[in-house]
């Protein structure tokens, strides 16, 4: 039997904007997916270390106060240094669309924003 | 989608929090309710229809539009921007208020290792009271009122202003403005740092009584219902999770030795106005009316201005949607119009673009010269409290009273404000609210025009803000400067005394202003204080 997707949902730095990603972590679990939810204030650090031992499919970040590309920048790093080149990474959030390439093109398979139906994020997620 | 799958008029309809609603309404829907008890003429307890008698003949509500970002100096070219475009306070004052960044909301320095990310990003920061001079730069402090939204390191930026004023020679009393100050608001959604809930409250309460003394009219606590709105609450919970709390703040105070008519007078709220238009109408005159008789019936207030619900206003952030932007000029303006048709205070309108990013100074000039279209062309400021007596109004005033109330004895049985918190009682409430909103737009039981109905294939996008990419460098910099031109052992002194202090239970807020004046940071004095008090871990709790 193919096992579960699992997830890692995080918030990176010091933006205290959870509303979304609660709504996510719950929403992913109701559709069968396993939500490892880390929560508020968590470090490139912290998030990676989970994704080792949780032995995580994808990685998703929210982002509210514009943050995304430093975040990204590191986290990408971080993953790379320690051989999750091929993580899954996805973004969600206030991000202007004009960012949303240089995201890509730094490893972030594809980033959310608002309004985006949460089925299609769930889709993204049991593909990725 | 279209038209063709509308609802059929005889389905049920609700507010959007769910209080059922008939076709129309009738003079018997309102048989109970005793005009002078329970509504009273504006300007009259209690309150209900609003504070002035006046309405807005006397002092139109402030124009306090909400900005912040980048160094000082570019959060200062801002506000005069807005001041040019006609932003003004009471009395032709003027009017700024500022957003905090991350960093400092969580009472970091720009230059610590978690602020990395958010320097300037959502809003300013102020680290030192070098930073404050640039931030205030070309305002006259004895003629501005300025709204500091911060609230753990609050205490320490009112600090910093105040040691500013000392500098500029300017008097105390002349000091005008809110600091938000709520050892609360932080324990839930739009969650920062702070301090376990005792120490919090203590930390609180040294502001407002303090200020109470030494800076008489300044607002040094700002009664949040917003925020928690903006994280999924619901209008009746908005209002009753933002005054239950107070109760234990002036109970601290009055620990402290002072009375309910010294600190409550200063008290301000802060509320949303989101786009269920009566509903909103509803919580506010509803709210006007509870807290009246809370500070009246158990604090026993003497000063009628303890009584009166002063209202800060902004527009719904969370309802302005990603897709066609320019639509949200629509909302904003809806929202902004049942504001003043509430009776509010003061407000600051939404920019068109925040689902996007900061707001583009095009989008704050809009945002700000649809409050002057409703002062100017509506001719809304003629008469107070327009709604009063129509029967739907105070029918729905009724309702909203109820739930508010239903709130309120709960969060008391279960032995306070404090205990709801720590229960997890508040964050689960607004959690599932917050679920439960996000399906109905899911189940398209709720449309909103452009992401679930009326949606356009391509999406009309606007040219967005951008930021200063050398913010934290400078910032860095700039304190690497400060910390190497100070007298360290001067400033170490400070710090020792504030902890020795801290430990105790003498006041805080001179020795913070004595530290500002030496060049000590908002971060290092929020260390100390971290170091005594300890720091309290959020809970995350998500809707069962």
């Amino acid at each position: 039997m193919k096992r579960k997707k699992r997830i890692l949902l995080a918030k990176i730095g010091l933006d205290g904007h959870d509303r979304g990603i609660k709504i996510l972590a719950k929403k992913m679990s109701d559709a069968g997916i396993e939500v490892v939810y880390l929560g508020l204030f968590q470090t490139v650090e912290s998030v990676v270390s989970t994704a080792v031992q949780e032995d995580v499919d994808c990685v998703g970040i929210s982002i509210l106060d514009g943050g995304q590309t430093l975040i990204a920048a590191d986290l990408m790093g971080e993953l790379k240094a320690r051989g999750l080149d091929n993580m899954t990474v996805f973004f969600g959030g206030i991000i202007p669309e004009r960012e949303r390439p240089l995201l890509q093109e730094m490893g972030v398979k594809e980033v959310f924003g608002p309004g985006t139906p949460i089925e299609k994020i769930i889709d993204a997620v049991r593909e990725g | 989608m279209g038209s063709g799958e509308r609802k059929k008029s005889d389905e049920m309809r609700y507010t959007s929090s769910g209080i059922p609603l008939k076709e129309f309404y009738r003079p018997d829907d309102n048989g109970n309710i005793d005009y002078d008890k329970e509504r009273g003429d504006p300007g009259h307890y209690p309150f209900a229809r609003g504070i002035f008698p006046a309405g807005y003949r006397k002092f139109v509500w402030q124009n306090s539009m909400i900005s912040g970002y980048g160094l000082p100096e570019e959060a200062n070219q801002r506000q005069k921007y807005l001041r040019e475009k006609g932003a003004s306070g009471y009395g032709g004052q003027d009017s700024i208020n500022f957003a905090f960044d991350n960093p400092c909301q969580n009472g970091y320095d720009c230059d610590h290792p978690l602020s990395k990310y958010e320097v300037g990003t959502g809003g300013i920061f102020i680290n030192s009271i070098d930073d404050a001079e640039k931030l205030f730069d070309g305002f006259s402090l004895d003629r501005l009122n300025v709204g500091l939204i911060i609230d753990t390191p609050g205490p320490i930026i009112l600090a910093i202003y105040v040691a500013l004023a000392d500098k500029l020679s300017v008097s105390r009393s002349k000091l005008r403005g809110i600091v938000c100050n709520s050892p609360w608001r932080r324990y839930y959604t739009g969650t920062a740092l702070t301090f376990p809930p005792k120490h919090a409250l203590r930390v609180a309460a040294d502001c407002i009584t303090w200020a109470a003394r030494e800076v008489p009219n300044f607002n040094t606590y700002s009664v949040n219902g917003y925020d928690i709105r903006e994280g999924g609450a619901t209008a009746a919970q908005e209002m009753a999770f933002a005054i239950a709390p107070t109760i234990e703040v002036i109970e601290a105070c009055q620990a402290m030795g002072a009375t309910v008519d010294d600190v409550v007078p200063r008290f301000n709220f802060f509320l949303g106005f989101h786009n269920d238009f009566f509903e909103e109408i509803a919580k506010i005159r509803a709210g006007r009316k509870i807290w009246a008789s809370l500070i009246n019936e158990r604090f026993k207030a003497s000063n009628t201005k303890s009584s009166w619900m002063k209202i800060h206003l902004q527009t719904s952030g969370c309802t302005l949607t990603a897709q066609e932007p320019l639509n949200n000029i629509s909302r904003v303006a809806i929202q902004a119009l049942g504001a003043v048709m509430s009776g509010v205070q003061s407000m600051s309108t939404d920019s068109y673009d925040e689902a996007i990013c900061l707001p583009t100074e095009e989008a704050v000039r809009v945002a700000l010269k649809t409050q002057k279209i409703i002062e100017h062309e509506s001719g809304l400021t003629n008469v107070a409290d327009p709604l009063g007596g129509s029967y739907f109004t105070e029918y729905l005033t009724s309702e909203m009273e109820k739930r508010i109330r239903e709130y309120l004895t709960k969060i008391e049985e279960m032995g306070g404000y404090l205990t709801a918190l720590e229960n997890g009682f508040i964050e689960q409430e607004v959690a599932a609210s917050a679920l439960k909103y996000q399906n109905e737009i899911e189940e398209r039981k709720r449309i909103i025009v452009g992401v679930n109905e009326y949606v356009e294939e391509e999406n009309v996008s606007v040219s967005p803000f951008e930021y200063n990419p050398k913010v934290r460098d400078v910032a860095s910099k700039r304190l690497r400067e400060l910390r190497d031109n100070r007298d360290s052992k001067k400033v170490d002194k400070i710090l020792a005394r504030l902890k020795q202090t801290a430990e105790g239970d003498g006041s805080l807020m001179p020795l913070y202003i004595e530290a500002a004046k030496a060049g000590a940071t908002m971060g290092e004095m929020m260390q100390v204080l971290k170091d005594v008090f300890g720091v309290y871990q959020p809970q995350n709790i998500l809707a069962s």
